[in-house]
């Protein structure tokens, strides 16, 4: 039952999902099999919000040799997605979609989830564990359809159950313990709200605009990016963190890099938009707090520690900052950070 | 005004103080200035989270402590004010209880025990919260301490109001994150006012002022120190073996102290809460709960190998766990605010890694309340 797997390897955690989508997995690897770079590139879909070109350059120019991996204590605990990555909820195909409708469906559980004073154990799911997650609980809601295509009844007609079924359960099991949070019952929920707009109601075809679909993505990718620089902090200065005074400066720091110092916001923000905003003057405090809180962390570069807040030379803050970030984490954990997106406007 | 305390001894591991020790006699404790006589537990203290999501008694916002250099500011909380001026009171805000109507259930679809704070009280947080970082912000410290100090708890505070006001939870996370903020404002409160008010104040020695009630004020059995406080005008009390009171002492007659809980404090511990600190008095015995904050998912994330073991407090379940498995399945049964309270009642808080022991969860938590 121990879901403590290192999963170093993707191959480790093949064992909770079906055949088929273990498959595209793998294919998405490049040759060395343990980096996926796909996220290192912009993203293509149109339902993705976009980083700033600062941060798609930094992807681009991470430096993604495994030789650079640093092996520490809490890799496997925090090498996964804390939210969804906004991979799985971006693109045409309809299982996008579906994801993206899961994803509504738990989206405040699992806030609520996160802000609970329970610590969590097991490690944050990967992408994969995201993606039969989300998977799994389409089906069983049914959203768009009854569900006939893939037979999902438990028992067949025989009497035995099937094969799949027995999987199903399985999965079900392993995913209850990763995410552990109850989800509501089918039937139980008649509509879905994003973005103030009821995007689906029972029994109606799904309503997504295009820009919805773009805060979504934008909106996991933010979280993403205020923990993940929180739990890599936690990583890069492990024994600040073990003081209560340096665990409280430590937060003070990392929290004035986000709008309001919110870690988990239920809202979408309609004002200040904070590191993503696409205004250089509304950045520029949050770049600040945020070359402010990465300074501290080793191997530093000697030209981020000089800058003055001083305009001419901001931008190419930005741009330090984020290779270096990007680069460290990616050292830490293996994989590409996801970094802040501009907030999509509406078209 | 004099009292006799519960208290034979003064158990701080502080080195320094006097540490008063005594088989038999109890300790008595008498004030110059403040009009009643707190009970004060000298003796081992144990920290942890009440049914109101305080800390009663040990904790710092609701009762008297005993004075440590560097809390100074402790004794300038303000007191709950009385019920009759708490409604007209400002900053009311920071003694309001929480109750379940205050809280707004995700309501999207049924059976969802999470939710999030009324957004009028939320935004009631925020204003106070601006209002405090103005202070703040104009405030001159005397030295850099203070300066650290009261940035320390702002920046706590900005991050508690933050999950209050953005966040979403369940509603026990909710009121503990509530009560959390609460202290936080109340420790900027008395940060500020100890640096713009009474770090200034140079008494003339013309007599003395009249004790300001509002303020906490705080427990010493150092003499020097009391006088000073007197001067200021600050609450203060000081502990001593019977003995050592002065004949020429103007007593004005025996008092018998004050419970907190007759203060209104609530002292019934909340069920399956972990004890934060457990021992002798001593400056650092809230580091513990510090570490642990409701609503901040970061401990959500910490991860039980190395933060746990360098604590000096370990977590434990408060309750044995007999009393546990007693207690779960009848609370499942009723889908009242008692469920709610379930989550707690399962094991560790700090997940131990020695989970499977759960003889060692008993046994470690019985002497909760002796008072010696």
């Amino acid at each position: 039952m121990s879901l403590m797997i290192n999963l170093p390897s993707i191959g480790a955690s093949l064992c909770v999902d079906s055949k088929s989508d273990a498959v595209t997995r793998i294919n998405m690897k490049t040759m060395d099999g343990s980096v996926n770079m796909a996220p290192f590139q912009p993203p293509t879909s149109e339902y993705s919000s976009k980083p700033s070109e600062y941060w798609a350059n930094a992807l681009k120019n991470v430096d993604t040799r495994p030789s650079r991996n640093i092996d520490h204590p809490r890799h496997s605990m925090f090498k996964g997605y804390t939210f969804p990555s906004s991979y799985i909820l971006c693109g045409d195909e309809n299982k996008n979609t579906e994801n993206v409708l899961a994803w509504l469906l738990i989206r405040t559980r699992w806030l609520s989830h996160m802000s609970g004073v329970q610590p969590r154990t097991v490690p944050l799911p990967n992408l994969h564990q995201w993606r039969s997650y989300l998977r799994d609980l389409f089906l069983e809601h049914e959203f768009l359809r009854p569900d006939t295509c893939k037979p999902l009844t438990h028992v067949g007609e025989d009497g035995k159950t099937s094969r799949t079924a027995r999987r199903n359960a399985r999965s079900h099991e392993t995913a209850k313990e990763i995410f552990s949070i109850r989800t509501p019952k089918k039937g139980d929920v008649d509509l879905l709200i994003w973005n103030d707009r009821v995007v689906w109601r029972h029994g109606q075809e799904v309503d997504f605009q295009v820009w919805d679909r773009q805060l979504v993505a934008w909106d996991v990718q933010q979280h993403n990016f205020q923990l993940e620089l929180i739990n890599l902090d936690r990583c890069v200065l492990a024994d600040n963190w073990r003081s209560t005074d340096g665990a409280i400066l430590r937060e003070k720091k990392l929290r004035s890099v986000f709008v309001n110092e919110a870690l988990l916001t239920v809202d979408l923000p309609r004002h200040s938009f904070g590191i993503s905003s696409e205004s250089w003057e509304e950045r520029r405090p949050y770049v600040e707090a945020f070359r402010n809180a990465v300074v501290d962390w080793p191997n530093v570069p000697q030209e981020l520690l000089t800058f003055a807040n001083n305009d001419q030379i901001v931008e190419r803050a930005e741009s330090l900052v984020a290779s270096f970030y990007c680069q460290t984490f990616f050292d830490y954990f293996g994989r590409a950070p996801c970094v802040p997106h501009l907030f999509p406007l509406k078209v | 005004m004099i009292g006799e305390l519960k208290s034979t001894y003064i158990s701080t591991c502080v080195k320094g103080v006097d540490a008063l020790a005594c088989k038999s006699d109890k300790l008595v404790i008498s004030t110059p200035n403040a009009d009643y006589l707190p009970q004060v537990n000298l003796g081992k203290q144990v920290i942890s989270i009440c049914d109101d999501g305080r800390w009663g008694a040990e904790d710092w916002s609701q009762w008297p402590q005993w004075h440590f250099d560097g809390q100074e500011h402790f004794a300038y909380i303000l007191q709950k004010p009385k019920p009759s001026n708490l409604l007209a009171h400002p900053l009311r805000r920071l003694w309001w209880d929480m109750d379940t109507f205050d809280f707004v259930p995700n309501s999207d679809d049924g059976g969802d025990d999470d939710g999030r704070l009324n957004s009028g009280i939320a935004a009631h947080f925020y204003e106070l919260r601006t209002q405090f970082m103005e202070e703040v912000d104009s405030c001159e410290c005397n030295n850099g301490l203070d300066y650290q100090r009261l940035q320390m708890a702002a920046a706590q505070m900005r991050g508690c109001v933050a999950a209050l006001r953005f966040g979403t939870s369940s509603y026990l996370t909710m009121k503990l994150n509530v009560t959390w903020a609460q202290r936080c404002f109340l420790e900027v409160r008395a940060l500020l006012d100890k640096i713009t008010k009474w770090d200034r104040i140079t008494p003339k020695g013309e007599g003395y002022p009249e004790a300001d009630n509002n303020l906490m004020g705080c427990v010493t059995d150092r003499v020097q120190f009391a006088h000073e406080m007197y001067e200021k005008g600050v609450p203060v009390w000081l502990v001593r073996r019977p003995s050592q009171v002065s004949d020429e002492a103007n007593i004005i007659g025996p008092w018998c102290p004050t419970e907190p809980a007759q203060a209104g404090v609530v002292i019934k511990r909340m069920i399956g809460a972990p004890v934060f600190y457990s021992g002798p008095l001593s400056s650092n015995m809230y580091l513990g709960i510090y570490k642990w904050k409701p609503g901040q998912a970061d401990m959500m994330l910490i991860a039980d190998h190395d933060s746990t073991t360098s604590t000096p407090t370990t977590a434990e379940t408060l309750l044995p766990q007999s009393v546990q498995s007693v207690l779960v399945p009848s609370s499942s049964t009723s889908p009242t605010s008692t469920s709610r309270l379930q989550t707690t009642s399962r094991p560790p808080i700090h997940s131990l890694p020695q989970k499977k022991d759960t003889g060692k969860h008993s046994r470690r938590s019985q002497p909760c309340e002796s008072h010696d």
